[in-house]
């Protein structure tokens, strides 16, 4: 999926060897390049003017593990106000925001003066940082909240690799359509490193913020909507943001996003038939299922497996994908075997059930498990919640439903809903299970 | 007076090798022991003289011993006595060399005739061996039963079968073979029927109870703990098991074997058990499932109604915020895992 948050953030390693610090803006390639294809040259000469005018609102933003000189990640950041305030991504600067004592952080400007950076807003939902650079306030960028059309030209430019600045060209797909979480997408090369980097129209307007590209996909990538940036700034604060007021805040966001997504999804779940049972299906236009099974025809027994996501999660920090919701339903029918043997098949299903995750973020679940008669049937629910350690009133919910009516068909559903409240996530598991149904 | 007594030459574990009657002459019962030809009781012991001693019983029956001037003595009670030394023998048991001797006189009380009230011998034995047919029979059904569920291709059957077969008879075969070997050194006689049974009788007894309980378990709705449940059977299983192994291979006492077959799996389990619970009760991603799923026949209880069930959700806030509480006390700062 999206290559998010850590991912994004190149480490030292990832450096190609005898990468200069600063790259060129355009070199012999270009200029030949420009001769051999007439439309590019203008655009290229457009992308050298764009970049001449962004090139003082640029930081790159470093991140260091205790006192060591050798940094541990980095990513780009520009200037949105007066002051020395940048926007950067919220995954590029969470090491430093959870763990002050271990991580600091500091900028390199293209001047290559340097300082110490603090984060004072962040906007965990739409992986956004409002950054203070100290003893640094070029001149901002100009932001333009509406969205650029779709085949707009368009630009970003950031800190790829940590070879330099470097501007990549695009255009501007527009909004994703399906997508819960508000992106532009990007046709264009955004590599680690460029996180927190603007995204740019023809007029050096940032458009939107880089956050992601699809590491095996070629030039699909996003950009966070610039509203949500300036929206951020608005209720910047004038203090740095400490620890445990970022997880209070991290919380809120993360519950404010669930609510979000589950009253997109409403209180009545749309259902598809599977051999006679009624089972959730796409939720919501940006909801993406995906149904598959073993084609061959001599299986005893057969299995649809359908797969839905809400790709609604949200980096919070290593390994700690909330914020999102996932359900599968396995699907069985034998001709076959006999009841026995097909339970016992039911029963290999459902075996390999638990979620991971981090033991220092998440607590363990705590269930209740109890045959329970659905719509139509009996069926074996398990209904767990477990809580996260570091951050208060937020949980994560797991369902397993397994039907126990069928002598020859049967199901088993899990349902996986992360970095939710407690009372929401339990009202949803009663929405789930309630909209089974068996309509033989 | 005395006219006759009996010098018993003893093997390993106390049995009487060979006994020699001594008839009385002269007036006296009395007799020689050594290597040479001239003895009464003639040792096949490097470590006895030709001559060795003389055993004499006078006319209140007291028994005498007297060392014929030889190298190593004689040993009784725990003193070894050399030259020419009498000395009176109380239980009855000296050693002259390396072998033990027991002198029984007609003075010795003898213990009164048991009045035997259990079947004839070759009886005994065929219950014995009817006992383990059953056993054997019922855990072959049992791995025949558990085969025949599990296999996913039914054409697959007749393989797997047969190599779970051979798999369960071969390594019951070296468990009885290693006890009925504990038994001969212990008892001189294997015991392999009785170490049979055991192991077959106590493993069909564990799977149908095991299985019986499963169904049970699931059919009423119960959801029991099937890590408790398991390791309660397969303790008392396993404790039955290694304590009547242990009786029949090894010349301890019943009680002691008794306590040793029933700590050691105890402890063994209860670790494992205790290992398990704590590393669960620490995993964000464990979660347990106390059910089985059976064919519809087999649901004897209804489910809960809906609004039943999702009224139990009310404690699980609670439950979860106990968890969270219990493993930042418990577990503050656990290792980085790689998972995901």
């Amino acid at each position: 999926m999206l290559v998010l948050g850590a991912a994004c953030v190149a480490h030292a390693q990832g450096r190609p060897p005898g990468a200069g610090p600063d790259v060129p803006d355009t070199g012999g390639e270009a200029e030949a390049l420009r001769q051999a294809v007439p439309p590019a040259a203008a655009a290229s000469t457009t992308a050298r003017g764009i970049l001449d005018r962004v090139r003082p609102a640029m930081i790159q933003i470093k991140g260091f593990f205790g006192t060591n000189t050798a940094e541990a990640f980095h990513g780009s950041g520009f200037a949105v106000a007066r002051g020395g305030v940048f926007i950067t991504n919220w995954h590029v600067v969470s090491d430093a925001v959870l763990y002050p004592e271990k991580y600091r952080l500091e900028y390199r400007a293209p001047t290559g003066a340097t300082g110490r950076v603090t984060v004072r807003a962040i906007d965990v939902r739409h992986d956004l940082a409002l950054v203070e650079a100290h003893g640094f306030a070029p001149a901002s960028l100009s932001l333009r909240p509406d969205v650029a059309i779709k085949g707009e030209r368009a630009y970003s430019v950031g800190f790829p690799l940590d070879v330099g600045l470097t501007i990549t060209e695009g255009v501007s797909n527009g909004r994703v359509e399906d997508s819960f979480e508000p992106r532009v997408h990007y046709s264009g090369a955004l590599n680690p490193g460029m996180s927190g980097g603007p995204g740019l129209d023809s007029s050096a307007n940032v458009i939107g913020v880089n956050v992601a590209g699809y590491r095996a996909s070629q030039l699909v990538a996003f950009l966070v909507p610039v509203e949500h940036a300036v929206a951020l700034l608005a209720r910047a604060e004038k203090s740095p943001l400490d620890a445990r007021r970022a997880r209070d805040e991290i919380a809120s966001q993360l519950r404010a996003h669930s609510e979000a997504l589950l009253t997109a999804l409403g209180s009545k779940l749309p259902t598809q038939s599977h051999h006679g049972y009624e089972l959730p299906a796409k939720l919501a236009p940006f909801v993406e299922c995906r149904a598959a099974g073993d084609p061959a025809p001599d299986q005893p027994v057969h299995v649809e497996r359908v797969t839905c996501d809400a790709k609604s999660s949200v980096y919070l920090g290593r390994n700690m994908y909330p914020g999102g919701l996932t359900f599968q339903h396995q699907v069985m029918r034998t001709y076959t075997l006999d009841a026995w043997r097909f339970a016992n098949r039911m029963q290999e299903a459902k075996a390999p059930h638990g979620t991971f995750g981090p033991a220092r973020q998440l607590a363990p679940f705590a269930c209740k498990q109890n045959n329970v008669e659905l719509n139509g049937f009996t069926a074996n629910a398990t209904v767990c919640l477990r809580a996260y350690r570091k951050l208060d009133g937020i949980y994560d919910l797991n369902v397993r439903v397994v039907s126990k009516n069928g002598l020859k068909q049967g199901f088993v559903s899990s349902l996986s809903l992360t970095g939710v409240a407690a009372d929401r996530a339990l009202a949803f598991a009663r929405t789930y299970l309630d909209a089974m149904q068996w309509k033989p | 007076m005395e006219t006759v007594m009996v010098v018993e030459v003893l093997g390993g574990h106390g049995r009487v090798r060979a006994r020699h009657r001594i008839a009385a002459s002269g007036g006296e019962v009395q007799c020689t022991v050594g290597r040479g030809a001239r003895c009464d009781v003639v040792l096949d012991d490097p470590f006895v003289a030709a001559v060795h001693a003389r055993i004499a019983v006078d006319a209140e029956g007291t028994v005498t011993v007297s060392d014929l001037e030889s190298v190593n003595g004689v040993e009784i009670g725990g003193r070894r006595l050399h030259g020419v030394e009498q000395v009176r023998l109380a239980d009855g048991v000296l050693r002259v060399g390396r072998t033990r001797l027991r002198v029984r006189t007609e003075r010795e009380v003898i213990a009164p005739e048991q009045p035997d009230r259990g079947a004839p011998s070759w009886q005994a034995r065929a219950s014995e061996q009817r006992v383990l047919a059953a056993g054997v029979a019922v855990s072959v059904a049992v791995t025949v039963f558990e085969v025949w569920t599990s296999t996913a291709q039914p054409r697959e059957l007749p393989t797997t079968l047969v190599a779970m077969l051979l798999v369960m008879l071969a390594l019951a075969g070296v468990w009885i073979a290693l006890w009925a070997l504990a038994s001969r050194v212990a008892f001189g006689e294997s015991r392999w029927v009785r170490h049979a049974v055991i192991v077959f009788v106590v493993y069909a007894v564990l799977s149908v109870v095991a299985l019986v309980a499963e169904i049970v378990n699931s059919a009423l709705g119960l959801h029991v703990s099937s890590t408790v449940a398991a390791a309660v059977l397969v303790g008392v299983g396993a404790s039955t098991a290694l304590s009547s192994h242990l009786v029949n291979a090894s010349p301890m006492r019943a009680r002691i074997a008794v306590t040793i077959g029933v700590t050691i799996p105890a402890v063994i389990i209860a670790a494992i058990l205790w290992t398990q619970t704590r590393n669960e009760n620490r995993s964000p991603s464990h979660i347990a499932d106390h059910d089985r799923i059976l064919p519809p026949a087999l649901l004897w209880r209804r489910g809960l109604p809906f609004d039943g069930f999702t009224a139990e959700f009310a404690d699980l806030r609670a439950r979860a915020d106990a968890r969270r509480a219990f493993v930042e006390r418990e577990d503050p700062s656990p290792d980085e895992d790689d998972s995901e």
